[in-house]
């Protein structure tokens, strides 16, 4: 679990190959059913030019994540401002242009491999040495960061007073996206709406934060 | 292609957790027990040391010491299991889910080491009691009154086809209007309060009200915030509490279930 000044506990070498394999074969799988879907007839008609994001208005929202990536725009938090070991790693960033429930369903396809990728790479790199160090209680400052979520940049201000957490304002990819999804509507069926909805995977919680 | 696939799945054995397993099994929560052998009075002070949200108390009363262990407030940090020389593990069954308040708290006394708790209901008991179940419908809305989205995940667990709530007669549906209970997560932050009244209200009689993981039942980590208002008990009255930060799908499943009980039991659900 992370927590303050790094995670609360160490992974063995056993451990770290059972995370491995659990992981290649979650891939694995996910990679069957993916061809599986992507090959069906019934979800081809369904999936494409359905719910289409032009560029141009994902643009103007500045919509992050798979959603801007299926529009044709290419932003990741971790190739463009990277951080920690994204300094060291060889993010690949997809893209489709189409801006459709199959182009934001490939690339969270195309994601996974990517990400499965990462993790195995990270793996086998595992430095060794203290995973918790004592956080210095900060006497009054204020921080931002972004980082890249499964949902696109998640944002993070926390201002600092007396060693405590006085203010903290997070920004969520939810947020940003929201609303672009009454802009993929116009002139699809009503029975689309719960796809295309669900192709945005947008969050409640993370909405109201 | 879809033909093959359908095949596969009817020849693949049936994954699906029995009612036995389900009940009550805390595996995965990373809730707290207590080994009550290796309590001692070091370990004790130790423990609510590394407390970060006073889950864990020393209570001293009539000259004996307690140490008080509060489920609703207890976040799943392990640090109490790091601290706790082995009188502290992982929980591998919590039985308090979807009781009242009162009922969320443990206590032991450290001196002669042992629980004070009344009886605690046996599995097959309740599983009794779920068969009693089978056969009747009870509909669920869930509302997010802020919650961090673990809650959700869990809950969503539960819909798949190895927990396969259905199976109880239990379903999800898509408005408070259809609903028998709301299931309640999230601290109720100031801007999801007016929501959260209006969707109690929208609920026909007679309804239940469930509140779910630490934020539900006491704030967690968020209570006490500008933006919080709750915990749910604060805004529309609650008959069950699910601790955990987040309850597994077996602990929400087996809280919504606890709820439904008949009153003779001695967790039984008591509005106050």
């Amino acid at each position: 679990m992370a927590v303050p000044g790094g995670v609360s506990r160490d992974l063995s070498s056993a451990e770290t190959g059972e995370f491995g394999a659990i992981v290649t074969a979650a891939a694995h799988d996910f990679a069957r059913m993916a061809r599986l879907i992507l090959h069906t007839s019934s979800v081809q008609n369904r999936f494409e030019s359905t719910g289409i994001l032009t560029a141009e208005i994902a643009r103007q929202l500045a919509v992050v994540g798979p959603a801007a990536r299926a529009s044709g725009i290419r932003i990741d938090v971790r190739r463009d401002h990277p951080s920690g070991r994204y300094r060291n790693l060889n993010v690949d960033v997809p893209q489709y242009k189409y801006g459709d429930v199959l182009a934001r369903a490939r690339i969270r396809i195309d994601e996974t491999a990517i990400s499965t990728g990462l993790i195995l790479e990270t793996l086998k790199e595992l430095p060794t040495g203290s995973v918790l160090v004592p956080v210095p209680a900060a006497g009054n400052v204020e921080a931002l960061s972004a980082v890249e979520s499964p949902r696109g940049e998640l944002l993070y201000w926390v201002r600092i007073r007396d060693g405590k957490i006085a203010r903290c304002h997070i920004k969520s990819p939810s947020f940003q996206n929201w609303p672009a999804l009454p802009l993929a509507m116009p002139g699809n069926i009503i029975a689309d709406f719960p796809l295309i909805n669900k192709s945005f995977n947008l969050s409640y919680s993370g909405c109201d934060r | 292609m879809i033909g093959d696939a359908v095949e596969r799945s009817l020849r693949s054995p049936k994954v699906l957790i029995s009612v036995g397993e389900l009940l009550s099994n805390a595996a995965g929560s990373r809730m707290p027990d207590v080994q009550p052998d290796l309590l001692t009075d070091e370990v004790a002070r130790r423990v609510v040391a590394a407390c970060p949200t006073s889950a864990l108390k020393v209570d001293e009363s009539a000259g004996r010491e307690y140490l008080v262990l509060n489920y609703g407030d207890c976040i799943a940090c392990s640090r109490c299991i790091a601290a706790g020389s082995g009188a502290f593990r992982y929980a591998e069954r919590v039985d308090r889910c979807g009781v009242r308040k009162e009922a969320l708290i443990r206590r032991w006394d450290i001196q002669s080491r042992a629980e004070v708790v009344p009886n605690e209901p046996s599995l097959s008991q309740a599983a009794e009691q779920i068969r009693a179940l089978v056969g009747q419908a009870l509909n669920i809305r869930q509302v997010d009154a802020g919650s961090c989205n673990g809650c959700e995940a869990e809950i969503v667990a539960l819909t798949n086809p190895y927990y396969d709530l259905e199976r109880f007669g239990i379903h999800f549906v898509a408005s408070p209007k259809h609903a028998d209970m709301l299931l309640v997560t999230g601290p109720v932050t100031r801007n999801m309060a007016a929501a959260l009244k209006n969707a109690y209200d929208a609920v026909p009689s007679p309804k239940l009200v469930v509140a779910v993981g630490a934020c539900g039942c006491s704030g967690g980590i968020f209570g006490g915030s500008h933006a919080v208002v709750g915990p749910v008990e604060a805004v529309i009255p609650v008959d069950g509490y699910i601790p955990g930060c987040p309850p597994t799908p077996s602990m929400l499943l087996t809280g919504i279930l606890q709820v439904l009980r008949p009153l003779s039991s001695p967790w039984r659900r008591r509005r106050s």
